[in-house]
């Protein structure tokens, strides 16, 4: 069986610009991926080239073994899109708008199923105009679920939610990922991509710098530990190569017994108080921050 | 059938947001109210002594049309466009030519309306007549198709260039307001003046004088009242006005590349729990 999306060397350049700059990768069937990665990484670029807003540079890509750039009506009966920062009609109600877009699609699921699978039943009779960022996000939701489609783009389903309202977002997608659907996902929320992805790849200016589950990727697994502190007054003969940020002092280490060892005979030996001390593995955060980290801006001490 | 489906959505949606509505409506029907008590008692003698209102009326029925096709239809293109509401068409099986067939139908049915409307306030209020009914009738209503097709060009066209939600009522208004005013909308322009002469060049001009033709009593005009020329005209503006709009139709926002932007900031900043 082809994967659902399918994407080898894929370039796109604006000018100058090179935006996506040879990413590969490939989506299976019913599977999560998440596309992570800083504003700015090619992530939108990548995905609306998938979904047959823009036109690649280079590369092959296939979405449900179509071209996207050629698909047209009929690969668009069959996934669904919801973008970033998209208006929906506002005069129009919640239901009128579910109903209106159902009516774009041959085969559609019903509409008070799908706004109560996004759970804005309440709003059935709401304008638009007068429903909260949160409940518009779901909405757009609906709207992108509304046709039925085998497989899902989900541009940054939470940006600018509180959390309560990310909680329901992600369990909206649970919902969808068991019944089997496929989902593309960006985010830059390494908590987002951890909940629902079964797969990360994590993207840098315009090229993939990490690919593997949650739980492993970028090596994470067999990673250090994080030691950091309130940056003292003095520093003077401590024992250990740290880094120095916002105040705060951090090492990584792999005997961390050793090393805090270390640390703590030093300091009290020096009198000094190693404020909010705190030891822990690599979160998933950690990982993103340090794969997409700007290799120039570095500050050592 | 979709098409149809398309123009009752659209429908709800004009007659939902009661600011454009009355924008398209009662803007003409104003100017009407206002030049006709002005001018009530005068009378044209380059068109044979005929009322004021006589050759008013049909006027205000070119600018009812123009109200309703070109200005509302600019407008609610270029906002969807800013709002991303034509973005997210366009990732739908939904075909341009069912999404533009029920936006146009909706503006045909409003300048349908609009037009009835101006007629009847002419006769009632204004005492005019519709010489030649049975027949004219008729005549006016390809005029006003022909001219729907017209100005529907133009208001795709002229959306196409409004950059921003914020420049959309002056862009749309500074290129109609002073072709109205030349092309004898709000007061006679006659045909020898320098005035009629440049606003020949444009449609706006064409659809007043083949409304009026239709409301001229004989000797001025005869028969059906058919004016071929400014029928011509018309569509070749239409035809023109559509290759261009076809060409330059963009369906996503102005963005400043990449992702991001000021409409996306301006929604963060709404959205919060539910």
């Amino acid at each position: 069986m082809t994967p659902a999306i399918s994407v080898r060397d894929l370039r796109k350049s604006y000018g100058d610009n090179d935006a996506v700059r040879g990413v590969s990768f490939e989506v299976g069937h019913g599977e999560v991926l998440a596309l992570l990665g800083p504003n700015g990484a090619g992530k939108t670029t990548t995905v609306e080239i998938l979904e047959g807003y823009r036109q690649r540079t280079s590369g092959h890509v296939e979405v449900l073994g179509v071209d996207p750039a050629k698909g047209g009506v009929a690969l668009r009966e069959r996934i669904g899109i919801v973008l970033q920062e998209c208006g929906i009609d506002a005069y129009l109600t919640v239901r009128e708008v579910v109903q209106m877009h159902s009516e774009y699609y041959r085969a559609p699921r019903d509409v008070d199923e799908v706004i109560a699978l996004v759970g804005l039943d309440e709003k059935v009779t709401s304008r638009v105009k007068t429903l909260s960022g949160g409940q518009q996000r779901r909405l757009d939701v609906a709207l992108g679920l509304i046709g039925d489609p085998e497989l899902l783009f989900l541009d940054e389903p939470t940006t600018g939610f509180d959390p309560s309202a990310r909680r329901q977002s992600w369990d909206i997608v649970s919902n969808l990922t068991a019944l089997g659907k496929t989902v593309l996902l960006t985010t830059h929320y390494m908590d987002e991509a951890q909940m629902l992805a079964d797969r990360v790849i994590v993207i840098a200016r315009g090229a993939i710098v990490a690919e593997g589950t949650p739980e492993d990727i970028g090596g994470r697994d067999l990673d250090k530990t994080i030691v950091s502190f309130a940056a003292p007054a003095d520093l003077l003969g401590v024992p250990l190569a740290l880094t120095v940020a916002d105040g705060h002092c951090r090492f990584e280490t792999e005997d961390a017994t050793r090393d805090l060892h270390r640390l703590t005979s030093w300091a009290v030996e020096r009198g000094v108080l190693l404020d909010g001390l705190d030891v822990r593995k690599p979160s998933l955060e950690d990982v993103y921050l340090r794969l997409t980290a700007d290799p120039t801006s570095e500050v050592t001490a | 059938m979709k098409v149809l489906q398309q123009v009752k959505w659209e429908q709800k949606q004009f007659w939902r947001n009661p600011p454009a509505a009355v924008f398209t409506f009662v803007f003409p029907l104003m100017f009407l109210l206002i030049f006709s008590s002005l001018y009530g008692s005068d009378r044209i003698a380059q068109l044979g002594n005929i009322k004021f209102v006589q050759q008013y009326v049909p006027a205000i029925v070119a600018f009812g049309l123009i109200s309703a096709c070109y200005t509302n239809l600019a407008f609610t293109l270029s906002l969807r466009r800013a709002q991303g509401i034509l973005k997210r068409k366009r990732g739908t099986p939904l075909t341009v030519f069912t999404y533009m067939g029920g936006i146009i139908g909706n503006v045909v049915i409003i300048a349908a309306l609009l037009t009835v409307v101006t007629i009847v306030v002419g006769i009632v209020g204004f005492g005019i007549e519709f010489p030649e009914f049975g027949t004219r009738v008729f005549t006016l209503a390809v005029v006003l198709l022909i001219g729907a097709f017209c100005f529907s060009a133009c208001g795709i066209m002229i959306a196409n260039i409004v950059p921003n939600e914020e420049a959309a009522p002056a862009i749309i208004n500074i290129i109609l307001f002073p072709l109205l005013f030349i092309s004898g909308a709000f007061s006679y322009v006659d045909n020898d003046t320098a005035l009629a002469k440049v606003a020949a060049f444009f449609p706006v001009r064409h659809l007043i004088q083949a409304c009026q033709s239709v409301f001229l009593p004989s000797p001025q005009v005869t028969g059906a009242g058919w004016e071929p020329g400014h029928l011509m005209v018309m569509l070749a503006w239409g035809v023109g006005a559509t290759v261009v709009a076809a060409r330059t139709f963009k369906w996503e926002p102005n963005t400043n590349g990449g992702d991001g932007g000021r409409s996306r900031r301006r929604r963060n900043r709404t959205a919060s729990a539910s």
